[in-house]
């Protein structure tokens, strides 16, 4: 490397940061302790670094925001009497409330995920809210839940209260129709990823793209567990994977979102899906999936 | 952490509102919020550079955050060992709704307005101070949102490395590596925006090489940029 040969910005920034191999750092260390030029363009870099220390402008929320935040994070708080864990879904088929629960009324299940839903969709031109509450499964606890989240919801959504009765006993046969499973049809994963929070969205992607790390493994869950994973769900998943979730064994399974093609909604189950527990539910777009 | 005298909050600890959060304290999180909002929002500003997609960031990442821990208790699956580690979850979940949002709106160009930063932690006190915040932000909004996230953490706010690797779920030679090219890409924009600029914070900056930056609290020490 000649004093004409100048490594690039990139290339010094990197050998400041040690990121190149001895035998590369070693030539530029040579080239930087005889060139005129290279110090100054070294000085330049950890002087754009000083600069942004200067500029990280750290004061308050403006009132706007901070009153917006507040809200958000108020909305569930307003709930939070009826903050019960999602009910059990235990019930049989026939004993349902007449129309199909599908994923999308299942999260509005959840006092929190809902109130989140009201904060986050609003604008987003997509009603989750309005659904129907399932419940009168002959189960009187069940009946009192339900009641509890009508009234609720009532309140907090006003004209969307008359599609909250439960309705039962009609059309169950369709409810019936797509709850038999068809375990070729959906792609079984054994990742073995703990996933968190955070990269739910990520895992939902794949998933239903059969990419790494959930490459289709048809002995992954036998018939029966997805059998199972249909009725806690009241929907064939598009897939499964048995992996974990906070560090604990947990199947993911991704279903449909009926109310949009282009979303799907990822449930954290306990392994085996038993009946009416779910660990977190997340909606996810699919049109995301173009981001890297 | 800092923790009002006046609330009833006081003297409770980041862990412990999370804890109280999830036991069904209705107000703890909001608490928990409080204190670290101003933080969170001027990473998300300084990332995304767009005062509504930063506040939608900010709200996003919250609300998750609230019912992550609510429905399946202190993330991670066991309580916080301390203080630094919730603020390093909360910039976690922020800084990767901000990367989200960006990749989802990558397709639009950036173009930081100065309304867009109407916040500060005091009114510039000098046109030549306005300029250079201004080029700093329309330098950065010229880089990849990796490469941006990586600097506010690291050069901005003072994170030290392997703590800024934790937010962004990346080794910390990736980290360092997005520094690096982000330093590079930022030294011509701001070359010729503000040449007295970068002349007079490199006149502060020692000519040895480079170590560590000394940055926050590192790991028992609070976790937070000071």
């Amino acid at each position: 490397m000649t004093y004409d040969d100048h490594p690039s910005l990139e290339r010094l920034a990197e050998w400041d940061e040690g990121l190149l191999p001895v035998d590369e750092a070693d030539a530029v260390s040579a080239h930087v302790g005889g060139c005129p030029d290279c110090p100054r363009a070294l000085d330049d870099l950890r002087g754009v670094s000083a600069l942004l220390g200067t500029r990280a402008g750290i004061g308050s929320v403006p009132d706007d925001v901070a009153a917006r935040l507040d809200a958000a994070l108020a909305a569930p708080q307003d709930r939070s009497a009826a903050m019960t864990p999602i009910r059990a879904a235990q019930s049989a088929p026939t004993a349902g409330t007449g129309r199909r629960r599908r994923p999308a009324r299942r999260w509005h299940e959840l006092p929190v995920l809902r109130a989140a839903a009201a904060v986050l969709v609003v604008g987003g031109g997509i009603s989750l809210l309005g659904q129907v509450v399932t419940g009168a499964d002959g189960d009187d606890s069940a009946d009192v839940t339900a009641g509890t989240l009508s009234a609720e919801d009532e309140n907090a959504e006003g004209a969307a209260g008359s599609q909250l009765a439960p309705d039962v006993g009609s059309e169950q046969d369709a409810a019936d129709a797509g709850r038999t499973a068809d375990a070729s049809a959906v792609l079984l994963s054994r990742s073995g990823r703990d996933h968190g929070v955070d990269d739910l969205s990520d895992a939902g992607r794949r998933m239903v793209a059969g990419a790494p790390p959930y490459v289709p493994d048809p002995t992954a869950v036998d018939a029966q567990s997805v059998q199972a994973c249909t009725d806690s769900l009241e929907a064939p998943p598009l897939a499964l994977d048995v992996s974990s979730f906070d560090g604990a064994t947990a199947w993911l399974a991704v279903v449909a979102d009926d109310e949009d093609p282009a979303a799907v909604f990822v449930y954290v189950l306990p392994p085996g899906c038993p009946p009416g527990e779910l660990r977190y539910v997340e909606r996810v777009s699919l049109d995301g999936s173009r981001a890297p | 952490v800092e923790v009002g005298s006046g609330s009833p909050y006081a003297g409770v600890g980041d862990a412990e509102l999370l804890d109280r959060h999830a036991a069904g304290d209705t107000a703890a999180f909001g608490e928990l919020a409080r204190r670290h909002r101003d933080r969170l929002w001027a990473v998300a500003l300084r990332t995304l550079g767009h005062r509504e997609e930063a506040a939608d960031a900010v709200q996003d990442a919250l609300v998750k955050a609230y019912r992550a821990t609510r429905t399946t208790g202190s993330p991670g699956g066991a309580a916080f060992r301390g203080e630094a580690a919730v603020t390093t979850w909360l910039h976690r979940i922020v800084v990767n709704a901000c990367l989200d949002l960006a990749r989802r709106s990558s397709s639009r160009p950036t173009s930081p307005l100065p309304e867009d930063d109407a916040h500060g932690p005091a009114a510039p006190d000098s046109i030549a101070a306005t300029d250079t915040s201004l080029a700093v932000r329309q330098a950065l909004a010229q880089l990849p949102v990796e490469q941006r996230a990586a600097l506010v953490l690291v050069d901005m706010h003072g994170w030290p490395v392997e703590e800024a690797a934790r937010i962004l779920q990346v080794p910390a030679g990736t980290v360092k590596s997005r520094c690096a090219r982000g330093r590079a890409r930022l030294v011509p924009l701001l070359r010729e925006r503000t040449p007295d600029a970068t002349d007079a914070a490199a006149g502060n900056v020692s000519r040895t090489p480079r170590v560590q930056p000394s940055g926050p609290g590192g790991d028992e020490g609070g976790g937070q940029p000071t």
